[in-house]
């Protein structure tokens, strides 16, 4: 056995993968053939320690952008500076760029903005929107707490059954809610009494929201809240019939030209990314849309994006960190072809807010749906989720 | 089990009685602190999970800190401490009721003695490795940053950044060595410069 595949073997073993009984053996005999092998796998385990020590609590500082959800090449990727054989790096890498390149840019970049134009005039004439005001479908999770509450600290005692399973309030849906992952859902009237740790910054008050002038959301108390680790999956089926027969066709909800309002409040335990989310899903995960916490967005931002074949897509994300509690609000226009959002963050509660102030302008891929998810690894709360035909129909002033 | 250890503690005599109160305590803490992070280390070595290693290392300290009467100063702390550290691993193992790891069982004492042979090293190399560290490319940071701060295994990384758990196994195991070989040529470089 060589060096690479003994501290390879090593690695598997401290990542908590079994080794064989030969691997093992391979493993035991490379380690004591030679003393120098035995130091450089105490090393390499004082290497592991060290990482695990360190990053425990204060994780290393996040990648400013992530714009590549799939990265085949990664393997060749790891310090700058300090690269690999076969490194070309990412992240900062920038090669010189000769002038014959820069002309091919910026012909590109010239001849993709006429494109756009052209196609935003085509999408803008293709299909006439539908608007129809009412307020379809509504979840307040107006519940009893989950009793007993979820222990605090440890994500390993989180509950594992129960949660919403079951749990039909609200109207415009055509079942209970259901809890598909290992982890469940909880409900929380408490936010202080449960707080998850001394950090988390949901206790501060229970959800709501009231804008600058004052004006406060309508909304009551009992509360969401999903897993902290993986998983949650919470889904309720919408009831298509409840909604008017133009936002619909034999697909579901999102029949070319319908344009459809969607809101809810939200906050996580606290801003972090780098891997964690909790969002809600509109859709499954073969075409749909997100928004929330994403994965894909190392700050761990609020941020939104499309679903194509269980792929994120098009992700956006805002400035605004997921430990702020935010009342978001989307506007999908549902077009031939693929679909529009424009998602608002806390905006004024007056009147419906113009589509130049949109905090995030997100394309999605052609999708129907007629499910609403909330899926988490990362403690979250969610309340007031509505569905309705306008602006002021998920919005409504107390 | 603990009669089989090759590294015994040494015979005590009247040396640490003959040490005051004050002054047993100071050795034990400057001892400690030494040793603290090779110690870790070895525990991990033989209970990867992170959260009963440190457990472990707790327990390794009361002993240590109950049995240092017996320890001879005059001798190295460390390896001292490493038998103290193999009787509390075996003594986790016997409580789960569960044999030792696999490969570990038989290479504990190899691990042990590689332990003591680098430990010198390991402060610089250290202080090296936080400078490799602000090296890496975004993209390894973020796989380190779900392998030890989020904790979580290569099958699930490869879940949430949609690559197959070999090639994070393998991405990981990559990161390591060119971190390994980042701390190499630094304190190569600072031997040169000191010498």
């Amino acid at each position: 056995m060589d060096d690479t595949e003994a501290l390879q073997l090593l690695d598997a073993y401290l990542d908590h993968e079994s080794l064989s009984p030969d691997q093992a053996e391979a493993l035991t005999t490379w380690l004591r053939e030679h003393p120098e092998h035995a130091d450089r796998a105490f090393r390499r385990i004082f290497l592991h320690t060290f990482l695990r020590q360190g990053l425990q609590y204060a994780p290393l500082p996040a990648p400013a952008i992530l714009t590549v959800r799939r990265e085949p090449n990664l393997e060749s990727h790891y310090l700058q500076g300090e690269p690999l054989a076969t490194d070309d790096r990412l992240g900062s890498g920038r090669r010189p760029r000769t002038i014959a390149m820069r002309w091919v840019l910026v012909l590109s970049v010239a001849f993709c903005l006429c494109g756009t134009a052209a196609w935003i005039g085509y999408r803008s004439r293709s299909s006439t929107a539908v608007a129809v005001e009412g307020l379809w479908a509504y979840e307040g999770f107006d519940y009893p707490p989950t009793s007993p509450p979820a222990p605090l600290g440890n994500g390993n005692l989180w509950p594992t059954s129960g949660g919403m399973q079951g749990l039909a309030g609200g109207f415009g849906w055509a079942q209970h809610w259901q809890e598909t992952a290992p982890k469940v859902s909880v409900l929380i009237a408490d936010v202080q009494a449960n707080a998850w740790r001394a950090s988390d910054m949901r206790k501060l008050r229970p959800l709501g929201y009231s804008d600058a002038q004052g004006q406060v959301l309508k909304s009551t108390g009992i509360q969401l809240r999903s897993a902290a680790g993986p998983l949650s999956a919470t889904s309720r089926l919408l009831d298509v019939t409840a909604f008017p027969s133009a936002f619909s066709d034999e697909y579901g909800l999102g029949r070319d030209g319908a344009v459809l309002w969607i809101s809810f409040l939200t906050q996580s335990f606290d801003g972090r990314g780098l891997g964690n989310f909790a969002y809600v899903q509109l859709g499954t995960d073969a075409a749909g849309f997100r928004l929330g916490k994403l994965a894909a967005v190392p700050s761990g931002n609020w941020s939104a994006c499309g679903i194509l074949d269980g792929a994120e897509m098009n992700v956006r994300w805002t400035d605004i960190p997921s430990g702020q509690p935010v009342f978001l609000v989307t506007r999908i226009t549902f077009r031939t072809g693929g679909e529009e959002a424009e998602i608002w963050i806390d905006p004024p509660l007056n009147k419906e807010p113009s589509t130049t102030g949109a905090t995030l302008n997100v394309s999605l891929p052609d999708f129907r749906w007629d499910q609403l998810s909330i899926k988490s690894r990362y403690t979250t709360d969610f309340d007031e989720i509505r569905i309705g035909g306008s602006f002021r129909d998920v919005a409504p002033i107390q | 089990m603990e009669e089989t250890f090759d590294v015994v503690p040494e015979a005590t005599g009247a040396s640490q009685s003959a040490l005051s109160q004050p002054r047993t305590r100071e050795l034990l803490a400057r001892n400690w602190v030494k040793a603290q992070r090779s110690l870790m280390a070895f525990i991990v070595a033989s209970t990867p999970q992170f959260s009963d290693a440190e457990d472990l290392l707790q327990e390794v300290a009361a002993e240590v800190a109950l049995r240092f009467d017996d320890y001879d100063p005059s001798r190295p702390f460390l390896p001292w401490a490493l038998w103290v550290a193999k009787i509390k691993i075996a003594d986790f193992y016997r409580a789960r009721q569960r044999g030792p790891v696999v490969f570990l069982d038989d290479s504990i004492d190899v691990l042990a003695e590689a332990c003591v042979r680098v430990q010198e090293t390991l402060s610089e190399e250290r202080f090296a490795l936080e400078r490799c560290l602000t090296k890496l490319t975004d993209r390894s940071r973020t796989l380190l940053n779900l392998r030890y701060f989020e904790d979580m295994k290569p099958q699930e990384i490869g879940g949430i950044l949609g690559m197959a758990s070999q090639s994070v196994r393998v991405s990981l195991s990559r990161i390591r060595t060119a971190l390994s070989e980042c701390v190499l040529k630094a304190t190569l470089k600072a031997t040169v410069t000191d010498g």
